[in-house]
Parts: structure tokens; sequence; C-alpha cells
């Protein structure tokens, strides 16, 4: 079956829902489509930094911006995409669903967690493994967890998940905290985080779940949780389908969020601006919609 | 028969003299949780879909915890499915439809 839409939205993060709220207001007929509504911003302990909000966790935020969206009639589809055809008015999705026809794009495909790739993190996912310590954290009262990474997202995690767990490690290469100056102040004053520097994990064992995990010290520690935050990786293999200019990655954009393919624009943790945040991928959906919005006008 | 039905600690053992009639497919998921917000549609889709070929049951792990800790539930979402009272499969985190689809299949 196939729809026609003025314009389609690829992801449906911060960036992919605002870039749906302006497409709508622009009466621009319009279908967002997402694995994860909110992507890795619905997975944020607190958001704190978000104006209005004094403080809010990730999937309360997400959830309006949800709402506002589907109350302007927008609809948000859980599909995949498989593949992006360029054709004579615009372009072919294929999802694992449906076909559906699109004049404009706007890729908003965020960013994924990296693995850290040792033995046990895969087959332990679910059982002691974890990269979402909003869902998993409550867990882990009572228990001894590490978590791998030095960024603010591993910071906030060790935060989170010290609420429950009686001891938290975290553990990273390097011999400093990269995080915002507030969240390292809150980590190094909390007495049941201790933090492991010039550290790796190298490998995670148990029976039936997580047990313990070896450094590349020689040292073990009998652990019963691991949270990974180590880092975050853009998908970029559709981009690369389409051929469109990448830099480590990203999507490189210019001020109108325009890719270097006419129809396609990019926004949010995709693109290759410099700052990663939820007001800031709003703000380049909002950019994305309304330039997508004066090129379809021209072509009218 | 009911495709999808919501479980309570007290209540499981229904969900496992069940599964000695029909594979019964346990969501482990809490509303704290937003991939398995996304992943409730998708399997209440697929227990609609598979027409009583197995049995949806919810289980909200805030509140009914002895159930979560008996069955070592250490991540939401979390998928299990029961056949004659014991775990024949099993997944965690939000998985595309497809991908369920591919397991149900395997498994039912």
């Amino acid at each position: 079956m196939k729809v026609d839409y003025d314009l389609i939205i690829i992801g449906s993060g911060p960036a992919g829902l605002t870039a749906g709220v302006y497409a709508a207001r622009h009466h621009l007929k319009t279908l967002v489509m997402g694995k994860l509504v909110g992507g890795i911003a619905s997975e944020a302990h607190k958001i704190c930094n978000f104006p209005t909000y004094h403080e809010i966790s990730g999937k309360e935020l997400i959830e309006k911006m949800e709402e506002q969206v589907n109350k302007l009639g927008i609809k948000i589809e859980n599909e995949e995409v498989i593949e992006i055809k360029k054709e004579k008015q615009g372009f072919l999705i294929k999802t694992d669903k449906k076909e559906h026809n699109a004049r404009k794009i706007i890729l908003a495909l965020g960013r994924e967690k990296r693995k850290i790739n040792i033995p046990g993190e895969k087959e332990f996912l679910g059982k002691g493994v974890s990269y979402c310590a909003v869902c998993d954290a409550p867990f882990f009262k009572d228990k001894e967890v590490v978590v791998i990474g030095g960024s603010n997202s591993a910071l906030t995690t060790s935060l989170l998940v010290s609420e429950f767990a009686k001891k938290v490690y975290i553990i990273l290469r390097g011999d400093r905290l990269k995080g915002v100056p507030a969240q390292i102040h809150l980590v190094e004053k909390n007495k049941k985080i201790q933090i492991i520097f010039n550290s790796n994990i190298i490998e995670i064992t148990g029976k039936n779940k997580v047990e313990k995990i070896k450094l590349d010290n020689g040292k073990e520690m009998n652990i019963n949780g691991v949270f990974i935050e180590a880092g975050t990786i853009p998908p970029s293999k559709l981009a690369e389908q389409l051929g469109i200019n990448l830099e480590d990655g990203h999507i490189i954009v210019n001020k109108k969020q325009e890719t270097n393919i006419k129809g396609i624009f990019a926004a949010g943790d995709i693109t290759n601006n410099f700052v990663k945040q939820v007001i800031t991928a709003a703000a380049e959906g909002a950019i994305a919609a309304i330039s997508a919005y004066e090129e379809l006008s021209k072509e009218k | 028969m009911e495709t999808e039905i919501e479980v309570k600690n007290n209540e499981f053992e229904r969900v496992l003299e069940l599964s000695s009639k029909v594979p019964v497919v346990v969501d482990f998921y809490a509303d704290w949780c937003m991939p398995c917000k996304m992943l409730k549609p998708i399997l209440e889709g697929l227990a609609k879909e598979y027409k009583g070929k197995f049995v949806l049951a919810k289980l909200n792990v805030d509140g009914n915890s002895e159930i979560a800790s008996k069955y070592d539930i250490m991540s939401v979402p979390s998928v299990k499915m029961f056949k004659n009272k014991k775990i024949i499969g099993e997944f965690s985190g939000l998985q595309q439809e497809s991908a369920i689809r591919k397991w149900l299949d395997e498994k039912l």
C-alpha cells in the first residue's frame, strides 16, 4: 500500500517530534516514524536544562511532546525504514510494514548507545547488563553494581542507581570524569559511589545472571549489575545508502538543516552540529521543518 | 478465549495453569519505562493477530515484585513465554515487530 506525504520525518526523538509540530502548523501532510518515541532522551533520568521545567524526567518530557504532536493530528508510526529510493517527485520509503511516498524527508535518527563488545555483554543483557538505568535501576536494591564510562550520562546513571544499590563503582578508561561540573560534584560527594580510574572491563561472567567482572589490571570483582554508558554512535547506515555527506558518521548540514541531497534535511543528534542536547535537537527539528516547507512552497 | 490478560502476584498460578493449555507470553513491564510503553501495543497487536495461538499476560513489576523476583527480572521490558508451566523462550528490551514475529513463529 502506498501513501503520499509532503513530509516524512524519520526518527521520533526531540528533533523529529518538534519537526512534526512545525510541519503540522505549516499544514504539511506529515508522518513521523520511529522505533522508540523520544529516543535516548526518553531514558534520561532527569532533564534539568529544558526551559519551563526546573526538573523533569525524560519520559515525562517526551510524553508531553508526543501528546502535542498527536493533538495536531500527526501520526507517529512504529516502523523500521529498510530503504529509501530517490524518485522523480520525491522519495520512496520502504519500511518493514509499508511503502510510503514523500516529497521531502527529515532524518532525525538520533544516536544509539555504544556497545563495549566484551564477553558476557550480550549473553547477560537483561540478566544484570543494562543500557537503561531509568528502566532497570530499581531491580538492584541493596546490590553492588558497576557503571562503565566517565561521561555525563555515566555520572547521571551512577547517581540514579545509587538511590537503590548499596554500592556503585564507576569504571572508566581515563584519569578524570568528563561530565558537567554540577554532576561531578554530586558524584564526588556521594558516599555510595567509588570511582575506579584508568581501568577497562574485559569480561562479565556468571551462571544465569551477572556475578563477576574482570578488569584489565587482572582484578576481579563480585558484582550484581553492569550499567553500560560508554558513549553513543550515530546510526549512519541510511544516510550512507543515500550518499549523504558525513563527518565522523554525522550528517553534514547547513544553517537550513539541508544535506547535500535536495529534499533531504537532517536534525538533532545525527547532524554534525556541535551541541547534542534536547533543546538544540528540538531547535534543529523546527528549522528543518520550516526549510522543508519553504522548499515545497517554491515547487508548487 | 481472551487473547490478553492483566495479572497480579496472587494470580500467577492461573497463568501457569493456563500455559498447560496454550502458550502464555508474559510481558513484565513498568510504568516508568518508555521502551515498555512502546512494546505494549506491538505485543497486543500480535496477540490479536495470532488469534489465540498464545495468550498475552501483562504483569506490572511495580507492586508485583514477588513474581518479578521469582523469575529473576532485572530489566524491563522482559518477555517470557511459558508452556506447561515452564519458560520456553525469552527476550528483553524493546524489539521490532518483525523480530518478535520471528521469535513467536519459532516458539509456537
